[in-house]
């Protein structure tokens, strides 16, 4: 692993927070909020592998949508490559969207089934006006699914009619296609097989290192994180509670949740009798009176 | 009328039982009272809305016909300045929101406008046409309730019986079959080849039930016809639905004998899907009861209506329009209170 | 697009081959045919010029000359009712193409973007609802005046909500898929969001609406043409058709026969076609 200090920050999240307005499911309707991301500050260093890593609710998937702009933070800004790009709109955040991509979750729902496979890679390239033909396109789509793992022929192909693991190459085609900076994966290997899953984490680190893209990984699995991320970021509860290199945090785990989340994954030492973690740790509960 | 049946029922039976239907039935009772009110009060105040808005969209669009209504008024051979003049008199060369303000105005205190035709008050014109309609209207929709229900009781109750699938194929043609064209072939067989009830026109009640009766007799069946049958399989399916249920079975299992198991455990249940639909062909005949009106010849709404859009008679249309968006309200306002009497789950909410 | 037109006439040929499966349905499909292939030729298969009086041969019954008689101006019934067939088969395309034109952009707007506007369409949309749609058509048609355009147009008019309101509904839904978002995320315009995914996502439901509308607007044009705000005499359409026989039913009460038969075959045909692309549809639905 390279060293932590030599990368430069591409994104840096200063004191963001947001929050969802929350309809709890009673008869009388009750209004409150949730606050998903709590006045977080983190650098996503260029080049680099970050994992994110927290139980659901945690607010990792909101950070990452804030990361990719999907969302707005309420407060905070998001710098990207120097530029807050927290309030962009327009041709801006045109420009912005071009250079970072998301991987979504579900497979199964994240491609339009009217859609055939090619046309699916090929989209950004489209919409960004990158290959105006579309024989063009197709050479492009063919290149990109093969980059992936995927044979050629795939790309006539509805979503309808392939695996999961299939489908999720797909996505991480669609999103190599306009050469991002940066891709925000948001648990992109939890709806798959669990015999799908190192496949698809080992194409994205591998895609990392050879498309010399910046990757942020979102996951609660920390297991599988530690092996890929160079570094990581444990949330609980909207906030940050420890962030540093995976090796490091792997090996010192400093605040009790880490270690919790920690000792959910590992094996028992052999000698030393396994220490029961409870995972209610620090941090007030997210729902919170508006 | 067949019209839009399959598109309106849908669609507008989603609407209306979706209300509270899935809150708990917790409410304690000096509540309920209140909260009944305040869902009266709600649906009151949402009813007020429509018919408000219902007016302003076609004011709106009276306006846009109000132009060459001048000159239609004024003749063909009117000079510009007569044109002019009738615009004054009609009052068109005022602001459209002063015009609205009169017309709304006049409207709450009962007086819809002048006729431009006839001169005489839109509200007379209306009132003078709507008990035909209303007769035809109520006794289709009986006719529809009573038959419909039983036809449709019967076939759920001998489920896949041959009676069931007559019942079927009969509801499912009369479905299909426009019913001004019903209406038609019951004036050739019935009045015409054999000369039973009178073709065309319309006494009033004043006149003696029999002659009212055999005036309306022809006109009620050819509206209500598509309204029984979609009663019928609402009806059938409400019944089948609820046959099915444990209790019912149990009941069965117990030896309960065919009527009594109909009123005790299926009636009721059954009732509810069925008001609903009933109710909302209520308002769709008074839209079918148009074209009837012209088959047989009766002076009633549509008939006013199909005359007035003929002769560019803006304010009688608006009034129509209106009043039928009244009606349309209140009956929505009654099936919502039928709803609630009948099925105690949503009474508590 | 290439990939998308040649997965478009796919899709086509697919649902066109499960409707044939069908006895039903593909009874309905060879109907309509019939009916367009009639509505076309009308000029030339038809014994007699539609609108050649000959009042010395008024009311004639069945003969060879004239297979279903003649009307109150001596014209060929026969020939009256096919070139009917292209106002059956034209009048409601155009009510429907304006009920479209309307209703399914307005419908894909209002389902994606969820601002106050976007509510109040959605409402306004509910209140047109309320009146009966002969009851819309006739105030619409107080404004544009009687005629068959304009009453087609009119028909148009007052079914664009209903199209709006399922068009609106499926968009809701689709709005909150991934696809949706990850369109978004590349980059893409509303525009391509709306045309380009959202709207094939919404095509199943809206084209069994549009083919059931289709028989409603046909029943719709018939009845205002009956009323006389629709197709204008001599003009013939089944429901002028029926409002001439209607004026002289004393003399024959039975002319009103042949044109609500084919008027009544026609909406059958054209409801049976929607329910079995609905079923065609849904059992693909479920492939997936």
């Amino acid at each position: 692993m390279r060293e932590p200090k030599a990368d430069p920050v591409l994104v840096d999240i200063c004191a963001v927070t947001k929050r969802y307005a929350h309809h709890v499911g009673t008869a009388r309707g009750g209004r409150s909020s949730i606050l998903a991301v709590a006045d977080l500050s983190l650098s996503v260093r260029q080049g680099r592998t970050l994992g994110i890593v927290g139980e659901s609710g945690s607010g990792k998937s909101t950070l990452g949508r804030l990361i990719s702009r999907l969302e707005t933070p309420d407060s905070g800004s998001i710098i990207f490559d120097g530029r807050d790009v927290s309030t962009i709109r327009g041709r801006e955040l045109r420009e912005f969207r071009r250079q970072v991509q998301t991987v979504f979750q579900d497979p199964y729902s994240s491609l339009d089934p009217t859609k055939t496979v090619g046309h699916a890679i090929a989209e950004p390239l489209h919409v960004h006006r990158e290959a105006r033909s579309s024989s063009q396109r197709r050479a492009r789509a063919i290149e990109l699914a093969e980059r992936v793992g995927l044979p050629r022929a795939i790309i006539d192909r509805f979503p309808t009619q392939l695996s999961g693991g299939q489908r999720q190459r797909v996505a991480i085609a669609r999103a190599l296609a306009l050469g991002p900076r940066l891709v925000v994966a948001d648990e992109p290997t939890s709806a798959l097989d669990l015999s799908t899953r190192s496949e698809i984490l080992n194409l994205l680190v591998e895609l990392q290192d050879t498309e010399d893209m910046t990757l942020v990984l979102i996951s609660h699995d920390f297991a599988s994180i530690r092996h890929v991320a160079h570094d990581v970021a444990v949330m609980h509860h909207g906030r940050l509670v420890e962030v540093g290199s995976a090796a490091h945090i792997t090996e010192t785990p400093t605040h009790p949740y880490t270690q919790a989340l920690l000792s959910a994954v590992l094996p028992p030492h052999p000698r030393v009798a396994r220490e029961k973690l409870t995972m209610r740790a620090a941090g007030p509960s997210p729902t919170e009176a508006p | 009328m067949l019209f839009m049946s399959k598109v309106l029922g849908e669609e507008r039976g989603a609407q209306t039982d979706a209300p509270d239907a899935v809150k708990p039935a917790t409410a304690k009772p000096g509540l309920r009272t209140v909260r009944h009110a305040a869902h009266i009060g709600r649906g009151v105040v949402g009813a007020a809305g429509t018919v408000l808005a219902v007016s302003v969209v076609t004011f709106g669009l009276m306006q846009l016909a109000s132009g060459d209504a001048a000159d239609a008024i004024a003749g063909e051979s009117a000079s510009a300045a007569d044109v002019e003049r009738v615009r004054d008199q009609l009052g068109l060369d005022r602001s459209v929101f002063v015009q609205f303000g009169d017309w709304a105005a006049g409207a709450l205190q009962g007086d819809l406008g002048t006729s431009w035709t006839t001169g005489r008050p839109v509200t007379a014109l209306l009132l003078e046409a709507a008990p035909a309609t209303f007769s035809i209207t109520a006794l289709a929709l009986i006719l529809a309730g009573v038959v419909g229900v039983a036809l449709g009781s019967l076939a759920g109750m001998r489920r896949d019986t041959l009676t069931d699938r007559a019942i079927s194929v009969v509801s499912s043609l009369s479905i299909a079959t426009p019913n001004y064209w019903v209406g038609l072939v019951l004036v050739s067989v019935f009045a015409l080849s054999w000369s039973i009830f009178p073709a065309t026109g319309y006494a009033p009640l004043s006149s003696g039930l029999g002659t009212w009766l055999s005036f309306l007799a022809l006109p009620a069946i050819a509206l209500g016809l598509d309204t029984m049958a979609e009663t019928t399989r609402q009806t059938r399916g409400g019944v089948v639905d609820v046959m099915r249920q444990p209790y019912v079975v149990a009941a069965r299992a117990r030896g309960a004998s065919g009527g009594n198991l109909f009123r005790r455990h299926v009636a009721r249940n059954a009732a509810i899907p069925v008001v609903t639909v009933f109710g909302l062909q209520a308002a769709r005949l008074l839209g079918g009861v148009v074209v009837i009106e012209t088959v047989f010849a009766i002076p009633g709404l549509g008939m006013l209506a199909v005359e007035a859009v003929l002769r560019r008679d803006l304010p009688v249309i608006q009034g129509y329009v209106v009043l039928c968006a009244v009606l349309i309200v209140l009956i929505n306002l009654c099936v919502d209170a039928c709803y609630r009497w009948i099925d105690p789950k949503t009474r508590a909410s | 697009m290439r990939e998308q037109t040649s997965s478009a006439t796919a899709g086509a040929r697919t649902l066109l081959r499960s409707l044939l499966s069908t006895p039903t349905s593909g009874l309905a499909v060879a109907y309509l045919t019939a009916l367009i292939v009639v509505a076309a030729t009308a000029p030339w298969i038809s014994p007699h010029d539609p609108l050649a009086q000959n009042l010395g041969n008024a009311f004639a019954g069945l003969s060879l000359d004239h297979p279903l008689g003649t009307d109150e101006f001596g014209r060929d019934v026969l020939s009256r009712l096919a070139h009917a067939c292209q106002i059956a088969v034209v009048g409601p395309l155009i009510a429907v193409a304006v009920a479209v034109g309307l209703g399914v952009p307005a419908g894909l707007w209002s389902g994606y973007s969820r601002g106050w506007f976007a509510r109040f369409l959605a409402r306004g949309a509910e209140v047109l609802l309320s009146l009966p749609p002969i009851i819309a058509a006739i105030a619409v048609i107080a404004v544009l005046g009687p005629g068959l355009l304009k009453a087609m147009v009119a028909i148009g008019i007052v079914f664009a909500p209903r199209l709006f309101r399922v068009v609106r509904g499926a968009t809701l839904a689709v709005a909150n898929e991934t696809y949706i978002a990850s369109a978004h995320s590349i980059g893409a315009s509303r525009s391509r969001i709306l045309w380009g995914h959202c709207l094939p996502n919404v095509m199943a439901p809206l084209l069994v609406q549009v083919t059931l509308m289709l028989g409603f607007a046909l029943l719709a044009e018939s009845s205002l043409s009956f009323l006389g705000l629709g197709v204008q005499l001599p003009e013939a359409s089944w429901g002028s058709m029926l409002r001439s026989a209607s004026q002289h039913q004393f003399q024959a009460p039975y002319a009103v026969v042949a044109p609500g038969v084919a008027l009544t075959l026609t909406i059958l045909a054209f409801n049976t076609v929607g329910d079995g692309i609905r079923d065609a549809l849904a059992s693909r639905g479920g492939e997936r």
